[in-house]
């Protein structure tokens, strides 16, 4: 798991992923994955005073120690819809036995919002979305030039060059299509190619 | 008892008119529509317009004529930006200054989408006749072809009475809010020259443009998604020129059209899934791992974000 997933995995359990981003880190989400998730919790009720007699059980309390012994928070970018690993407090009122949930029913657990995200989603659970309130990290207007990006965001840089480039292609597919859509293909590749 | 009787009949005979005035009204929208792909082919025309897409515009000359020989000509002048200046004619691009690297053929507004007896499209959208108004000084017949679902936009024509060439476009969103609008702000039917400077083909640079033949064989992608919007069917498939596992797919329902990426990583993605829409074109990319390979998977294209989003998930397999 590299720094990237283990970010991701962090804002998941932040509750800072969008619905769609949690459908997908649900989907793609490992062995290892699943036991970072529990320890995330587990650090996280050790630290909210939230064990239980269950945890006690299952010697929780040790665990706590020796997981965040071994589970130095994740460096992560303070900005944007990343936050600090340790700010998951937000996300910790999720009980331990939720987290047991997830692994084994696929529950997410971002909330009121959440859904089954194991093959049966359908377009009614996909939550429309206002072009204002993207769920996209890289930008929630619907201009390029409005995005702001400092120095200190260079993935989002990277991110929004990247989508800039598939529109740029998807136009030239069109239009290089013999059934196109006509000239409008033009245009939007010349606007996805230019630099605002 | 007699007047109920008598007004149960009066509004049956009510309703059966409505309903066929609405079909008709309806036949008489796909007629207009019809003609408006063909009458773009045939008719000499020269104009300015103005392409909007969310809150970016930009104004384009476009010329479309026939020489002596009957041979199509088509003349696209950037009218803002970096100068620009592209004409095709008998499969040969000029372009002045210079042709950009990924330049394809110009084709017309909308011209073969919606050409011929298509059925099977208005499965999913539904033709209607508005109104009439004016558009770039012209008596205009404002026909809506709706989407019946929510994986599609609907989009509003403004046809020249005259003529039937499409004067304006719009691409409207569920709430009918225009997403990307497309009009001309003159237009002139006479056999002009081409404006812009003049066409030099020996100063010009040339490329050849690419025809769908090029693009291959449509076959089905590596990470088939499990879920696809009613109507949409592959219709080209293309390998990308920076290598051998980067494939792109094109599919359509026949009006909106979106392409599939899929490109195989020899490791783990270092990426997190984001997406972002232009006015109606909207992008999505995530990560997949399947069957030990990883690939990254890219959606793009006149669709809503959500659908989008849906099929990226489901490459692969799944929903």
């Amino acid at each position: 798991m590299n720094q990237q997933q283990q970010e991701m995995l962090s804002a998941l359990f932040d509750g800072q992923t969008s619905d769609f981003e949690t459908q997908h880190l649900l989907r793609e989400l490992d062995d290892e994955g699943l036991a970072r998730l529990a320890r995330y919790q587990l650090i996280s009720d050790g630290m909210q005073n939230r064990l239980t007699d269950l945890h006690g059980r299952l010697d929780i309390v040790g665990q706590v120690a020796a997981a965040t012994e071994q589970m130095p928070a994740p460096h992560r970018q303070a900005a944007g819809w990343l936050k600090p690993v340790l700010g998951f407090a937000a996300a910790a009122s999720l009980a331990f036995v939720t987290v047991v949930g997830v692994q084994g029913m696929g529950w997410s657990p971002t909330g009121p919002d959440a859904f089954v995200a194991d093959g049966d989603v359908s377009a009614s659970q996909l939550p429309v979305r206002q072009e204002q309130a993207g769920l996209s990290p890289v930008s929630a207007s619907s201009t390029w030039v409005e995005q702001n990006v400092s120095a200190g965001q260079p993935q989002l840089a990277g991110d929004r060059e990247r989508l800039r480039r598939y529109i740029q292609m998807h136009g030239e597919q069109q239009a290089a299509f013999d059934g196109d859509a006509g000239v409008l293909p033009v245009y939007r590749t010349r606007y996805a190619g230019e630099q605002q | 008892m007699k007047v109920c009787q008598a007004c149960s009949g009066l509004l049956c005979a009510v309703l059966l008119i409505l309903q066929a005035a609405t079909a008709q009204a309806s036949e008489q929208a796909r007629q207009w529509i019809a003609a408006m792909s063909e009458r773009a082919e045939s008719l000499d025309y020269t104009g300015y317009l103005v392409y909007q897409r969310g809150r970016q515009s930009s104004g384009f000359y476009l010329s479309h004529w026939h020489d002596e020989d009957g041979v199509e000509l088509k003349k696209l002048v950037y009218q803002d930006g970096q100068p620009l200046e592209l004409l095709e004619k008998a499969g040969k691009r000029y372009c002045l200054p210079a042709c950009p690297t990924n330049s394809r053929a110009v084709q017309l507004p909308l011209t073969q989408g919606l050409a011929g007896e298509s059925t099977a499209l208005w499965q999913f959208y539904q033709a209607s006749l508005v109104g009439e108004s004016r558009v770039a000084g012209r008596e205009v017949v404002h026909a809506r072809v709706e989407a019946q679902d929510t994986d599609r936009y609907s989009y509003d024509f403004y046809l020249d009475r005259q003529t039937g060439l499409m004067l304006k476009m719009r691409l409207l969103d569920h709430d009918k809010l225009p997403l990307e609008s497309f009009q001309y702000i003159h237009i002139d039917y006479r056999k002009a020259p081409a404006a812009g400077r003049a066409f030099d083909p020996g100063a010009a640079d040339s490329v050849e443009v690419p025809l769908a033949s090029d693009a291959g064989q449509a076959h089905s992608p590596a990470l088939s998604p499990a879920w696809l919007p009613r109507g949409f069917v592959l219709q080209q498939a293309q390998r990308l020129e920076r290598g051998n596992s980067h494939y792109r797919y094109l599919y359509s329902d026949g009006l909106a059209q979106f392409s599939l990426f899929v490109e195989k990583s020899a490791a783990s993605p270092a990426q997190r899934p984001v997406s972002d829409r232009i006015g109606a074109t909207s992008v999505v990319s995530v990560a997949k791992a399947v069957a030990g390979a990883h690939y990254t998977v890219t959606v793009a294209g006149e669709i809503p974000l959500p659908t989008a989003e849906k099929i990226a998930l489901s490459a692969g397999g799944g929903q």
